[in-house]
Parts: C-alpha cells; sequence; structure tokens
C-alpha cells in the first residue's frame, strides 16, 4: 500500500496550519514528531478524512481520503480520544466495530482479542467512565485496531500509559508496521527511536525533515531540542 | 444490515442511558396517569350518572322544557339531583348570547338559530372567504337537532392528548437534541466520522433510533391514557357530536373521530418534533438552542391572544402543533386554499409536518455527511 500525501495546506483565517506537505508512506512504522501547534493534529485530521484541505491530496493506492473505500482501509486514534462514559469497554469496541462495518461474529472474537492484548480483558465489562487515562487510552487503541487497518494514524498514542504499558504498545505497533502503514505522532523521542523506521519532523506547518534517522547523524533527542526547544 | 441493526441497537443505548431520557420518561407516565384521573375528581360519580341519565336524547323543545322544570332564570339547577341538565343548559348559555337572557323565554330552533348567527357572524368578522362560508353552511345544514350523549371520557381524553403533545415536544427537544451533540460533546465525532460507516449510514441509523424511541414513547402513552380513560370513565361519549364540547363547532365529527384525528396528526407531528431536534442540532452543535427554539414555536401556538388581523401570521399559528391537537382547533373555521380547493388544519397541518420533516432530513444528510472536526 502507498499512502501519498501531495502538497497538503490547511489555511484558517489568520493562520496557516499545514503548509504544502508532501510525503509518501508505505508498510513500516513513521514517527511523526513536532513541537506543540506545528500542525501534527491538524495534519492526520486532513488524513483521516475528517478535516476538508484547503488544497493538496491525500489517496492511498489512489483512492482518495473522502471515501467510504478509504475510511475502510483506516484506524485512527485522535488526540483527544473520545468515549461514551455509559458504554463498556467491550461494547464500545463492538459498536466501533460495526462502525467499522466487521461482521457481528469478527467483531466479538476481534474485541476479545484485542482487549486481551491491550490487557483490558479483566475489566472488560466495566464501565469506561471508572477507568484511569491509561486504560482509556488502551481502549482507544484497541479500537484502532478493530478492523486490521491498512492505515494507522495514532496521535500522541502513548500519553498516559505507563513505562510498561508503553513497552507493550511498542511492541504492538512494531508488529503491525510489518503489514500495514503506521503513523504516529509524539513528543516522547524514545517511543521513535524504539519503532520508527521513518521519521517526519514539522515546525509551523512545514515538513522540516523526511527520512530515516540513525545515529550518524547525531543524537535525535539533542537535535529535537536544538529544532524545537 | 447485520452492522446497521448493530449500530441502532447502540445508538437507542446511547439515547435510554441518558438520565434526562430516564427522567422524561418516567414524568411522562406520571403526567399521563395524572391526566386521566384529576380531571374527573371535579365530576362526582353521582354527577356523572344522572348526566347519563339523558344519554341519547334529542336536545329538542320536549327536553328543552324538561330543563326549564328544573333550572333558575340564571340556568343554575334548582336541586342538585337536576345536575344532570348542566350540559344542555351550557349549550343553550353558550348559544344565546346575553347575560340578561332567560332561557326558558327559547325553544330549540331559537337555540340552534341564534348558535348559527354567531357562527356567522363570526366568519364575517374574520373576513372568511365566500368559498368558506358557503363550505361550511353547507356542513351546518343536516347538524341538527343535536343528539345528547354525556361525554366526560372523551373529553378529557382530547384534552389529555394535548397536554401529552407538550411532554412529548420536551421530551424530543431535552434527549433527541443530544442524538448528534453527544459525539461532539463526548469528541467521539473524530472516531465516527473516520470510520466506514460513519456518515451516511450513522445519520440514518441516528435518525431512525430517535425516532423509535419518541414514536414507542407516543404509542406508550397515548394506549396508556386511553386505557386508563375507559377503565375510570367508560366507554361512553365517543360517538357524542363535538358541538356538545366545543359549541361553536362546525365540524361533523364525533368526539371518537376527533380523537382519532388527533392521535393521527400526533403520529406526525412526533415524526416532525423528533426530526427538527435531531437535524437542526446537527447545524448548532448546541442542544440548548434547539430546545429555546422547539419551546418557542410551542409558545406560538398558544398565543390566544393573535388577533386575525394578523393575516397569515394568525394562520400560520392555527398549524402549529400545540394549537391543531387542543380542543380549540374544534372552533378553527380558516381553510387552506390551493388552486380553489378547501383544505381543513386537519388535513393541511399533518401534510405539512411530513413535508417539514423530510426538507429537514435530507438537508440534515447533505450536511452531516460533510460534517469535519474543525476548531479543536
Amino acid at each position: 500500500m502507498n499512502l501519498s500525501v501531495d502538497r497538503l495546506s490547511k489555511q484558517y483565517k489568520n493562520k496557516i496550519a499545514v503548509d504544502r506537505i508532501s510525503f509518501n508512506l508505505t508498510d513500516g512504522v513513521t514517527g511523526l514528531l513536532g513541537a506543540n501547534g506545528a500542525g501534527k493534529t491538524t495534519l492526520m485530521r486532513m488524513m483521516s478524512g475528517i478535516l476538508n484541505p484547503t488544497s493538496g491530496s491525500v489517496t492511498a493506492d489512489g483512492i482518495p481520503v473522502q471515501t467510504e473505500e478509504y475510511r475502510a482501509l483506516l484506524g485512527y486514534l485522535p488526540q483527544d480520544f473520545g468515549y461514551y462514559p455509559e458504554f463498556t469497554a467491550r461494547e464500545f469496541v463492538q459498536y466501533i466495530a460495526a462502525l467499522k462495518g466487521i461482521e457481528k461474529k469478527k467483531a466479538k472474537r476481534k474485541t476479545e482479542e484485542l482487549l486481551e492484548t491491550v490487557g483490558l480483558s479483566d475489566v472488560a465489562n466495566k464501565k469506561i467512565k471508572t477507568f484511569s487515562g491509561g486504560m482509556k487510552q488502551r481502549v482507544g487503541i484497541a479500537q484502532a485496531l478493530i478492523n486490521d487497518p491498512k492505515i494507522l494514524i495514532l496521535d500522541e498514542p502513548t500519553a498516559g500509559l505507563d513505562p510498561k504499558e508503553r513497552v507493550r504498545f511498542r511492541n504492538l505497533i512494531a508488529e503491525i508496521g510489518k503489514t500495514s502503514i503506521v503513523l504516529f505522532s509524539t513528543h516522547i523521542v524514545s517511543d521513535i527511536e524504539h519503532i520508527a523506521g521513518n521519521l517526519l519532523m514539522i515546525r509551523d506547518g512545514q515538513l522540516i525533515y523526511e527520512g530515516k534517522w540513525d545515529n550518524r547523524k547525531g543524537d535525535l533527542e539533542q537535535f529535537y531540542m536544538e529544532e524545537f526547544g | 444490515m447485520n452492522n446497521l441493526g448493530t449500530l441502532y441497537r447502540f445508538e437507542i443505548k446511547k439515547i435510554l442511558k441518558n438520565r434526562v431520557t430516564q427522567v422524561m420518561l418516567v414524568i411522562l407516565c406520571i403526567i399521563t396517569i395524572l391526566e386521566a384521573i384529576v380531571p374527573g375528581l371535579s365530576v362526582t360519580r353521582d354527577k356523572r350518572d344522572a348526566r347519563m341519565e339523558l344519554n341519547g336524547r334529542i336536545i329538542d323543545d320536549t327536553l328543552l322544557n324538561e330543563m326549564y322544570q328544573n333550572i333558575d332564570d340564571n340556568g343554575h339547577s334548582s336541586t342538585p339531583n337536576n345536575e344532570k341538565y348542566f350540559e344542555i343548559c351550557y349549550l343553550e348559555q353558550t348559544s344565546i348570547p346575553g347575560p340578561d337572557n332567560v332561557l326558558a323565554d327559547y325553544t330549540a330552533e331559537d337555540m340552534y338559530r341564534a348558535r348559527e348567527e354567531q357562527i356567522l357572524g363570526y366568519m364575517d368578522d374574520i373576513e372568511l372567504s365566500d368559498q368558506i362560508i358557503t363550505h361550511w353552511k353547507e356542513t351546518m345544514k343536516n347538524e341538527k337537532p343535536f343528539k345528547y350523549i354525556y361525554s366526560c371520557g372523551s373529553l378529557f381524553l382530547s384534552q389529555g392528548l394535548g397536554v401529552m403533545m407538550l411532554i412529548i415536544m420536551l421530551l424530543s427537544a431535552l434527549c433527541l437534541t443530544t442524538v448528534f451533540t453527544i459525539e461532539y460533546r463526548q469528541r467521539t465525532d473524530q472516531i465516527v466520522l473516520s470510520s466506514r460507516n460513519g456518515r451516511k449510514e450513522t445519520y440514518l441509523v441516528k435518525l431512525c433510533a430517535g425516532l423509535s424511541v419518541i414514536i414507542a414513547s407516543t404509542v406508550f402513552a397515548t394506549g396508556l391514557l386511553t386505557v386508563l380513560i375507559l377503565v375510570i370513565y367508560g366507554s361512553s361519549g365517543f360517538d357524542s357530536i363535538v358541538q356538545l364540547s366545543s359549541p361553536f363547532s362546525t365540524y361533523p365529527f364525533s368526539m371518537g373521530q376527533f380523537i382519532i384525528i388527533q392521535m393521527i396528526i400526533m403520529i406526525t407531528v412526533v415524526i416532525m418534533y423528533a426530526v427538527f431536534a435531531m437535524v437542526v442540532s446537527i447545524f448548532t452543535k448546541n442542544s440548548l438552542a434547539v430546545m429555546g427554539m422547539m419551546f418557542g414555536a410551542y409558545l406560538f401556538g398558544e398565543l390566544d391572544a393573535l388577533s386575525y388581523k394578523a393575516g397569515n401570521i394568525s394562520f400560520l399559528r392555527t398549524l402549529m402543533p400545540s394549537y391543531v391537537i387542543s380542543m380549540h382547533s374544534l372552533s378553527e373555521y380558516r381553510m387552506l386554499n390551493i388552486g380553489g380547493k378547501l383544505f381543513t388544519i386537519y388535513v393541511a397541518s399533518p401534510i405539512l409536518y411530513l413535508l417539514i420533516s423530510i426538507i429537514l432530513t435530507v438537508v440534515g444528510s447533505m450536511v452531516y455527511e460533510k460534517g469535519q472536526v474543525n476548531g479543536r
């Protein structure tokens, strides 16, 4: 699969949030680094089809982002992940499965598998409103994976996770990245170092770095502090 | 289809899990029960039994003369036992204007003629067209003489439906305005809109779920009210003419027929309320704003002081659900003229409500499917 972002821009009244960004992604994990307000979330929303760009395009193997076909390939975890307080974890994931068009039997099986994977099997019947921040985030990760997405967009997925959960998450994403396109944004440089084979850096809506990062280029964290500190 | 069924069940769950919905449904049940019981408290069993003695009697000179033996000059019963003439007395007092009239001076023919003159006089006052006046004259030709049937049960049911309409409106405003806004409020819109079935299918499923809840609530409450009324007051009175409850009505209905009309119109009103609450909330993203609009429209329908001189605004008011469902509408003579054909408000209003529902559904679909997550 090839995900193509071509001269994508988003302009609000007096601010350019994303400024003519272009890149191509194939199977594998790509990290998106940038300071607060750099345009990461705006970029990811346009790539998820929930925000119309001012100009430019996003296509997956030629399929435009604003189509049902594209949405069928997509798994998305937003930065400010929302939920229904009165739903249990199981109900929520099953609801998202129905939204994503997954057949009922398969949805039930996948739900149980994913709740096990993210370590929420024991509390699957508890209401999400009773969960800690980390547990809610894990529900978010589970719903993003329910349709075995070919394109997985994760906006600050490790926020709220403790170190153990973060390691678990990294392993999960690394596994998924073998057969899907994964793009995740983060402030935590070590997340990128451990799992991202590819790196995008964005500042003031513009792409300032694209490609692999290796130690010959220096310490990534130091580079990040110099660019965004 | 499988997914749509699952989505539908989850949308119903979202609506019913809402605390406000649960409270409103309980209030609906309580109000329905009170509407069945409370109006009858002012009419004791003795009075009811007394009035039912006259069931089936034609209101003619024989009955009126009998009544005159049992009332004073002011039309009050001369003895408590003669409460049975109360409603006939009310009919005559209303038909024959003037506080100083002695009822006993009038025959049945005088009463019917005076009533008709008042009606035609009012039609002149509100400047009805000749075509409409001719229509009502034709309708009134075969009205008299009236047959008396005691109708407290049917009257209470008819009035109760009007009150229920208000509760259903509040139920729609308070509970269904969250069907779409919940996604915005709970920040689940990002996940929903980015899902395969998150646009067209979700829109349809949400509308269906909202309509299901409100229609089921209406049918339940209406059924409960009807059953309670029948149990408490019996089934007598549903074949009485509406003129006994609304003396200046020119409609050739029985109370039972009027109640059926009310119920049919109620379903179209309920559909319109539900679609309005859900669709307009997509635009406003604010439940309170939509509630305000719905309540404002309801109050507009209650504006009794709005004179016919306000022209189309006044006529528009007569098409508002709160007016159409009420007993007041039985005295509405204005009609809608479309291409030379006349339509009463009982025909025009449900068509209008369904049309509004269809337009809102289509417009809502276009807006929802293009929805974005912006400004957060």
